[in-house]
């Protein structure tokens, strides 16, 4: 901006230096300050200064006297002397300078608030995503129990119903073996069979030899003895049948026999490998639990982990996401400051006389929801101390609690804090 | 069934931030970007619990709440000021428009679902 009509303040004064006391205050006061009331200040000044030096002091004395005054106003003048912006200036700040920074508060607003959609989008994608995690970790953790052990986990099941085969292999082995000792007791029932069957055959021979000593006896007998005869024959002829029979019963009980003795020795080597087997099972039963438990205890403890974690973190990524509200707090302020912005190139564009410096306050204070702003706002003029700056920073619920429930029926002052001093209830 | 909850509130962000911790906690969100556009939301659906922010463009907070409270279908619906304002005058003002709480911002997740089981049998 080029600088234009700048201020020559007191360093006017060096004129009457040459031309006179009374020509100071008179050129003092044709000073071309902007402010009039400035301007004709330096001229009382400058009459009442030329009034005592011209009425009191030696010519020597005014010299030295107008000398230092110089000093003072040279000095004074260097303060003064800042470029001031004529009234053309000031409606050419309100049509460009205003709404260029009305804009690029606009700008930094609508990115922040982007970003800040963004980044919530972006968090609440993850937060669903852990909650996905949790849940399938959380059904993982159920199949393979709890590791603290109190509950039936993956590993017991298993254990449990391998534990039930094994039993049931178990007792299927003992009605073998019941079955196996009935076929033993069936091997010696074939003995005895054998014995009688020889008993048969004995029986069968004597009965023939008494046929044969009655047949011998019926024909010393004569014609009386003819019946008896043929009796002793018919008798005869029964044994050789019976001693037949009997020779047929001991081959058959011998072949019997023979199996059933074959089959008690199949039934010992069987009882034996069973045995074998249902050892060996139980012993792979025992491994495989042992095995699956190495395996699946790790994956307890890592999905249990997964799951503290996964809360853990879901839980900080939810506090995260509330300090996003800041985007809110900010957009609010930010929103307050244009709008006064706004007022200010509207009391600029009417020039000088337009502007109302404590209007401007007191809309811009009109409009504050929070604390902070309340807290910010700056006195008028030389009044009281500027706020600090960790006035900026004051907790946002800092003068009232946050939350607060009323009653049902309306009051004529708001309810205080029923439960506590953040929320209202009515 | 999961009970529904309408927010209103012109900042996106803050939206979503309560949005987000309501969905959390298993509720159904419903959203409205200022008073008027949250209005055609009470479209019949059930509504259990609104949350309003108090400045907004096009309706502000307590104009939204007069008017749901003059809605047959919701007038019962509890409503909680959620807002950055603290002022006594206002919050008189909203507890006479019907409110059943006042919220300042920014909101602590325990405090809004607390409240929310409250409000919500």
């Amino acid at each position: 901006m080029s600088q234009k009509s700048p201020s020559r303040g007191l360093s006017g004064l060096a004129l009457p230096m040459t031309g006179g006391v009374f020509s100071l205050g008179l050129v003092a006061a044709s000073v071309a300050v902007p402010n009039p009331i400035v301007s004709a200040l330096f001229g009382v000044i400058g009459v009442g200064i030329a009034f005592t030096v011209g009425k009191l002091a030696t010519p020597a004395q005014s010299q030295q006297f107008m000398r230092q005054a110089q000093l003072e106003a040279d000095t004074l003048a260097a303060a003064q002397a800042q470029p001031v912006c004529d009234e053309a200036e000031l409606k050419e700040l309100g049509r460009t300078w205003v709404p260029t920074l009305d804009k690029q508060l606009m700008t930094a607003n609508g990115q922040m608030e982007l970003g800040i959609c963004n980044l919530t989008d972006a968090f609440g994608a993850i937060h669903s995503k852990l909650n996905e995690t949790m849940k399938v970790a959380n059904q993982a953790a159920a199949v393979l129990g709890n590791s603290s052990g109190s509950d039936a986990g993956l590993a017991v099941e298993v254990s449990r119903s391998l534990s039930q085969m094994l039993d049931a292999f178990k007792k299927s082995l003992d009605d073998k073996a019941s079955i196996f000792k009935e076929v033993r007791g069936f091997i010696s029932s074939t003995d005895e069979l054998k014995k009688m069957a020889t008993s048969v055959e004995e029986l069968a021979a004597k009965t023939n030899l008494l046929a044969l000593n009655a047949a011998i006896e019926a024909a010393r007998a004569g014609e009386e003895g003819r019946g008896f005869s043929i009796v002793a024959d018919e008798v005869r002829k029964l044994s050789m049948l019976s001693a037949e029979t009997g020779l047929r019963i001991r081959e058959r009980v011998q072949d019997i026999s023979a199996a059933a003795r074959r089959a008690g020795e199949g039934a010992t080597k069987m009882e034996s490998s069973d045995s074998q087997m249902l050892e060996h099972a139980s012993s792979t039963v025992g491994n495989v639990v042992t095995q699956f438990q190495q395996v699946t205890e790790p994956l307890q403890v890592a999905s249990n982990k997964i799951i503290d974690n996964t809360q853990q973190v879901s839980s900080a990524l939810n506090n995260a996401v509330v300090h996003f509200q800041f985007q809110d707090r900010v957009s609010q302020i930010v929103g307050h400051v244009r709008e006064s912005l706004e007022h200010l190139k509207s009391q600029i564009g009417e020039g000088l006389e337009g502007l109302d410096v404590d209007t401007l306050m007191h809309d811009l204070e009109k409009n504050y929801t929070m604390a902070e702003e309340r807290v910010n706002h700056a006195p008028r003029a030389s009044q009281a101390t500027r706020p600090s700056a960790s006035a900026a920073v004051v907790p946002a619920a800092a003068a009232a609690s946050s939350m607060e429930f009323f009653d049902d029926e309306p009051a004529k002052e708001p309810a205080k804090a029923t439960a506590d001093d953040d929320i209202t209830f009515f | 069934m999961s009970k529904t909850i309408l927010i209103v509130d012109d900042s996106t962000s803050l939206r979503q931030v309560v949005s987000m911790t309501l969905k959390s906690q298993g509720f159904e969100v419903v959203e409205g970007c200022d008073g008027k556009d949250a209005l055609t939301k009470l479209d019949g659906r059930k509504i259990h619990l609104i949350f309003s922010d108090l400045n907004m463009p096009n309706m502000d907070g307590l104009t939204f709440v007069r008017e749901v409270k003059k809605n047959p279908t919701y007038k019962f619906v509890p409503i909680i000021m959620l807002t950055t304002e603290s002022d006594d005058k206002l919050k008189a003002e909203g507890q006479a428009a019907g409110l059943k709480a006042w919220m300042v911002k920014p909101f602590k997740p325990e405090q809004m679902l607390q409240a929310v089981a409250k409000l919500v049998a």
